[in-house]
């Protein structure tokens, strides 16, 4: 994850990832944290369609491997819009030509992404909803994906201030509301008065909501609506 | 997955987690406020009391309301619970307060009550489920809505607050998060927190609030609610209007930092136009808003059928395009009014003299080849009519036929459309007026003689209506829009109110009048039937009915039932002998049967209750809750005018013995209680269809009922009096043509052939008028005699007059000219000179000269007024005989019906045409007899035949108005009038 916050005028990472047609080093770093962060969503959408999960971490590291060696996303528009749409459409084109060919190699070229295999399945146990089609369950794990990574984003930071532990108590503080005495409570384990700790809730979230619109921002096109994205995004949790 | 629900939004949260990702990515949106509310549920879903608590819906000052399932009936609903931190007396009794606030209003656009209890010393109020949450949450979830989804929303919420209005309650909170949409995706009314009843006792507790607390949201709030002045309905209204802002700009009326801010910006009543924050808004709907938002509450609309009137037009019901025959009236009218306004400003200016007259004049010069008098009447036309449907969407002619000019969406138009659309309109005419201008066929026809004069006159007026050719594209148009209208984009539409439902009284057992007994939690009340009786809510102080359970009582579909077309299931009560009761919903009303024993429903009234159980025919079929046997005893009107179908006839009501299990059969025996001869034409096919129940689900009979509530389902007075004396009109603006143009030009013609002296005919009538008493005006016809020797002695040429303008005033006064001419010898200067003052002072005390006293030009108008009137006459015979109807009556959709024919047939209405026909005819024929039998002079009296039609066409309107649906005339012909 960089550490620095890329300003307004600064290029989102996907719009780096498309400008630089894969030849530079920093855009493919760029993008092989795209594809660090965003994996899951590709796994559980393969395996929503039917592949089993061999099949399905294959065709997920067969496709990275397409992006990061072939230049798969050189060819990208960058009017094209979102990286979640871009994504998913390359990855189904992926998944059919692998589908198509024969005595297809197994494991694909590589392995780009440290994936364990097991672990991938438990989340997709957990992650499933009856009846949910596999493109909402991309859309819906792309949206929680983001939200991890938000999440992590503050945990990091917290952390590199050396408070970890605070961050533990005023983490549930962010949904909801909460009850005076539940601030007291908590402020209480915190070391802080009741005041104190409701002022660190919301400086919290203040952070928390930035670093969201950030992290869509990265998956957006330079001058793309945020906003757009993210009530796309709140519709596909809410229709959960 | 298994998982647990988000105490807060709702959404499935994957278990262990502690955070719901719907609701932190929402914290992305916004920063939530910290407020302190105590949730007192901790997890969900749980079970309280009787219920069991799936998710919070959203929680308000006074409780949380949560999403909760009965745990035994299995139906969902809104449970409210009493916030425990606010748990003393006051705030339980105003709580209990909101409830029976709620309960009193039952309307299909309020949030139904259940009832209330207790669960664990908690007060909770159960009510109504809205699935689709606030209209805040629908604004978060959509964003700004379409104009029209907004709208609609908000006449929903007018319905229910208009309901709550009838009984008293003020709500005092409408924001968007109190309004509830329903699965269905209708907007209601919900949360009475801060409503008062201004029917109560205001110290009987009912305005309970603390001490120092802002009643309301301030953002929402009116300012005289702020200050704490007394409020009525106006004060809802503001706050609807600024629900309406909210869902059409995302953003409160007044949005500041802090509350205190936004109190201030209230009362200063600075609210930015809805235009500024979106532009897609019609402009008069924003104004609209505007000035339900103003600041004084005497700006706003005061009622709600007033802003409901304001807002209709911009939402998804769409108005009914004007009827063609209806327009050309209008445009007839408007033609009529602006004659009448340039003839007056003739002659105020011919009073008045002065150079503006002789600028007119000038201007109406034969030697000008182009007429600018009436090129500049046309331009002035075009303009004035355009800022007219600007400013007030019609012109006074569109006004008095209530028809509205706007945009398709139901805007105002726009100034450079409504001036194209004038100009489109005139151009016809005047490129044709250009063509005679040009061709100089005015002096043309001025030499001529009156049989000349005659035709070309009546090409004059043709040309003038020219124009009703734009009018053939909308013969075949869906909108009925005219050629100027599509280019323009603009449509003509019919103002009309929505149809006023028949209100039933309340005829349910009064609750003092029965039994106290308690059957827990209600009273037993008073017995209508073994097993069927009408208790009491003491609670709720509103009337239950009880039904004895029979078996295993009613299915689980009809419990969860919700619809406005159905009693609502309340819940089951034991009484003290063990028994199970099922108690329904009781709202205020009356059987349909002895309703229709009393009053005689019109078919607009039966239309929307056959709507009504239509619908809910419909849905029982598809849910399988249809009762065994339907008959009108089934059908209970209720005070609001809707049609509830009971599960059973009602005890007691009058029954005529048809009963059926086929709905259409139902429907048809209700639609049949509107005589035949009541019923628009248009819905013919239906009932025919539903009498032979031809329809294949009742879902289409829904469709096809909701289609006739959009048609006009009755005659109306304005089209009746239009249909009745357009001929006529059409004879009046012929007279008023020609009455405007002619006097003009003869006295034109006599000043530049004998300039400096008045024109022979006023010297002439001048001279008449002496004769009636020749000895006191002896000197005065001396003087007439030796001025008209004096300067037309040149004009008797071997006994004949020559060099005379030949318009046809010379033939009149030809035969004493001529003798004056030969009696008298011509004067010396001197004589000549006294003679043409005394004739020029007499000739300036006259009284202006009419145009009646100008014989030939009054005959050649009247005979045009017959002309047409004749050609009138004979377009209708020729309609009928081809369409079984006559023109003006197909135009303006109204169709004849007599007792064997829907519509009448062809040979009543000839019989029907020539009767009215005749009366016209009448005073004619009676003077042409005369002419025949007795010799007198039938063309000398024919402006007095006239004459006697201005007070026929009097008489005539005063029927249509008296009689819109049956006049003299229809009853002689046996013919009802009704809606095509």
């Amino acid at each position: 994850m960089p550490e620095n916050s890329p300003a307004a005028f600064k290029p989102t990472r996907w719009s780096l990832v498309i400008q630089s047609q894969g030849g530079d080093e920093k855009a493919k770093r760029a993008l092989e944290e795209l594809c660090a962060a965003y994996w899951f969503p590709l796994y559980a959408w393969s395996r929503r369609c039917g592949a089993s999960p061999s099949d399905a971490e294959d065709y997920v590291q067969g496709f990275f491997v397409q992006v990061l060696q072939k230049q798969l996303f050189a060819a990208a528009n960058p009017d094209l819009g979102k990286l979640r749409t871009f994504m998913l459409t390359a990855f189904r084109r992926h998944v059919n030509d692998e589908q198509r060919k024969e005595g297809r190699q197994k494991r694909g070229g590589g392995q780009i992404i440290s994936f364990d295999a097991a672990e991938a399945e438990a989340w997709y146990e957990v992650e499933q909803i009856e009846g949910e089609s596999a493109d909402h369950m991309f859309d819906r794990q792309w949206a929680l994906t983001v939200l991890d990574q938000a999440m992590a984003k503050l945990e990091q930071q917290a952390a590199a201030k050396g408070k970890s532990a605070e961050f533990a108590v005023l983490r549930p503080f962010l949904t909801g509301e909460a009850d005076a005495a539940d601030y007291e409570k908590a402020g209480h384990e915190a070391g802080m008065t009741a005041n104190a700790f409701k002022v660190a809730v919301h400086r919290l979230r203040a952070r928390f909501r930035e670093a969201l619109r950030r992290e869509v921002a990265e998956t957006q096109p330079a001058d793309a609506n945020v906003d757009e994205e993210m009530g796309y995004l709140m519709r596909v949790l809410h229709g959960a | 997955m298994n998982s647990s629900t988000c105490p807060e939004c709702g959404a499935t949260m994957k278990p262990g987690s502690t955070l719901c990702a719907a609701c932190l990515l929402s914290a992305g949106n916004e920063t939530l406020p910290l407020q302190p509310v105590s949730t007192g549920i901790p997890t969900l879903p749980c079970v309280f009391g009787g219920y069991r608590l799936l998710k919070k819906l959203g929680s308000g000052g006074m409780g949380i309301v949560y999403e909760a399932e009965e745990i035994a009936s299995g139906r969902r609903l809104a449970l409210k619970v009493l916030n425990q931190s606010l748990d003393n007396e006051e705030q339980r009794q105003r709580f209990l307060r909101e409830g029976r606030l709620a309960a009193t209003i039952d309307h299909p656009s309020s949030v139904y009550v259940f009832g209330t209890e207790e669960i664990e010393g908690v007060p909770v109020i159960a009510m109504e489920l809205a699935e689709g949450g606030t209209l805040r949450d629908e604004l978060k979830r959509r964003g700004t809505m379409p104009v029209r989804d907004a709208v609609d929303a908000i006449l929903g919420i007018i319905d229910g607050l208009e309901a709550a209005h009838a009984k008293g309650v003020l709500h005092r909170d409408m924001k968007p998060s109190n309004c509830f949409v329903t699965g269905g995706g209708k907007a209601i009314v919900g949360d009475y927190g801060l409503s008062i009843s201004q029917t109560n006792n205001p110290a009987a507790g009912e305005q309970l609030t603390r001490s120092g607390m802002i009643m309301g949201t301030p953002a929402f709030s009116p300012p005289e609610q702020l200050r704490g002045q007394p409020l009525d309905q106006r004060a809802d209204i503001y706050s609807t209007a600024g629900t309406l802002y909210y869902l059409l700009t995302g953003k409160a009326p007044v949005e500041r930092n802090s509350s205190v801010e936004t109190v201030a910006a209230v009362l200063e009543g600075v609210i930015p136009n809805v235009r500024t924050l979106r532009e897609d808004v019609p402009e008069n709907l924003a104004s609209a808003v505007a000035r339900s938002l103003s600041a004084n509450p005497a700006k706003r609309p005061a009622n709600y059928a007033e802003l409901r009137m304001e807002l209709l037009s911009f939402s998804s019901v769409a108005r009914e395009p004007a009827p063609l025959g209806l327009r050309v009236i209008a445009h007839l009218l408007d033609s009529l009014f602006i004659m009448s306004f340039f003839t007056g400003i003739y002659y105020i200016l011919a009073l008045i003299g002065g150079p503006m007259y002789e600028a007119w004049n000038q201007a109406e010069d034969p030697a000008n080849r182009v007429d600018y008098i009436d090129l500049s009447m046309s331009l002035i036309c075009i303009f004035g009519y355009a800022a007219m449907q600007v400013r007030w969407s019609a012109t006074p002619g569109m006004a008095l036929c209530r028809q509205r000019l706007q945009r398709p969406s139901g805007e105002r138009a726009p100034w450079c459309r409504a001036l194209g659309r004038e100009a489109l309109f005139a151009l016809p005419s005047i490129i044709a007026f250009l063509i005679i201008g040009w061709l100089d066929l005015a002096a043309w026809a001025e030499g001529r003689n009156v049989a000349v004069a005659l035709p070309f006159i009546a090409l004059i007026l043709t040309l003038g209506q020219l124009q009703l050719l734009l009018f053939i594209p909308a013969l075949r148009h869906r909108e009925r829009a005219a050629w100027h209208d599509q280019v323009t984009g603009l449509r003509v539409v019919q103002k009309g109110l929505p149809a006023q439902r028949l209100i039933a009284a309340d005829n349910l057992p009064p609750s003092h009048a029965g039994s106290q007994e308690e059957w827990h939690p209600f009273q037993a009340g008073t017995e209508l039937s073994p097993g069927f009786r009408c208790g009491y809510d003491p609670v709720l102080r509103r009337p239950v009915l009880l039904q004895q359970r029979a078996g295993d009582g009613p299915s689980s579909q009809r419990r969860d039932c919700s619809r406005p077309g159905r009693l609502r299931w309340l819940q089951s009560v034991t009484d003290p002998a063990g028994q199970v009761w099922d108690a329904w919903q009781a709202p205020a009303g009356s059987p349909l049967s002895s309703l229709l024993q009393k009053t005689n429903p019109s078919w607009s009234q039966v239309l929307c209750w056959l709507d009504d159980l239509a619908e809910e025919f419909d849905a029982a079929q598809k849910e399988g809750a249809m009762p065994e046997s339907l008959s009108l005893d089934q059908v209970w009107i209720t005070s609001n005018g809707l049609a509830i179908l009971l599960d059973q006839s009602w005890p007691g009501s009058p029954t005529n013995g048809f009963t059926t299990s086929d709905p259409q059969k139902l429907l048809h025996h209700l639609a049949a209680q509107v005589a035949d001869s009541e019923r628009p034409v248009h819905a013919d096919a239906l009932v025919d269809g539903l009498s032979h129940g031809t329809f294949d689900r009742i879902s289409h009979v829904s469709g096809n009922l909701k289609h006739l509530r959009q048609k006009k389902t009755a005659v109306d007075r304005v089209k009746r009096i239009a249909c009745t004396t357009a001929p006529m009109l059409l004879a009046v603006l012929g007279y008023l043509t020609v009455y405007l143009l002619a006097p003009i030009t003869h006295e034109r013609e006599w000043t530049s052939r004998f300039p400096g002296i008045p024109p022979l005919p006023d010297v002439f009538r001048l001279h008449l008028q002496s004769q009636a008493d020749p000895t006191s005006q002896a000197p005065l016809i001396s003087s007439i005699r030796q001025h008209i020797a004096g300067h037309y002695h040149a004009t008797l040429v071997n006994g004949e007059l020559k060099g005379m303008p030949d318009d046809g005033t010379v033939i009149a006064m030809e035969q004493t000219l001529i003798k004056i001419l030969r009696e008298e010898s011509v004067p010396d200067a001197a004589t000549l000179a006294t003679a043409d003052r005394a004739v020029q002072a007499a000739v300036e005390a006259m009284p202006r000269r009419g145009v009646l006293a100008d014989f030939p030009l009054a005959k050649t108008i009247a005979v045009i007024s017959l002309i047409l009137l004749a050609l009138t006459a004979l377009v209708q015979l020729v309609c009928i005989i081809a369409t079984g109807s006559p023109l003006l009556m197909s135009l303006t959709g109204i169709a004849a019906v007599s007792v064997q024919h829907r519509p009448a047939s062809r040979l009543r209405m000839i019989w029907r045409w020539a009767i009215g026909w005749s009366a016209l005819w009448l005073p004619g024929l009676v003077l042409i007899m005369q002419n025949v039998f007795v010799g007198k002079d039938v063309i000398r009296h024919l402006p007095e035949t006239c004459m006697i039609w201005v007070p026929l066409l009097l008489l005539l309107m005063l029927i249509g108005l008296t009689f819109p649906r049956r006049s003299l005339l229809d009853r002689l012909a046996g013919t009802w009038l009704v809606a095509r």
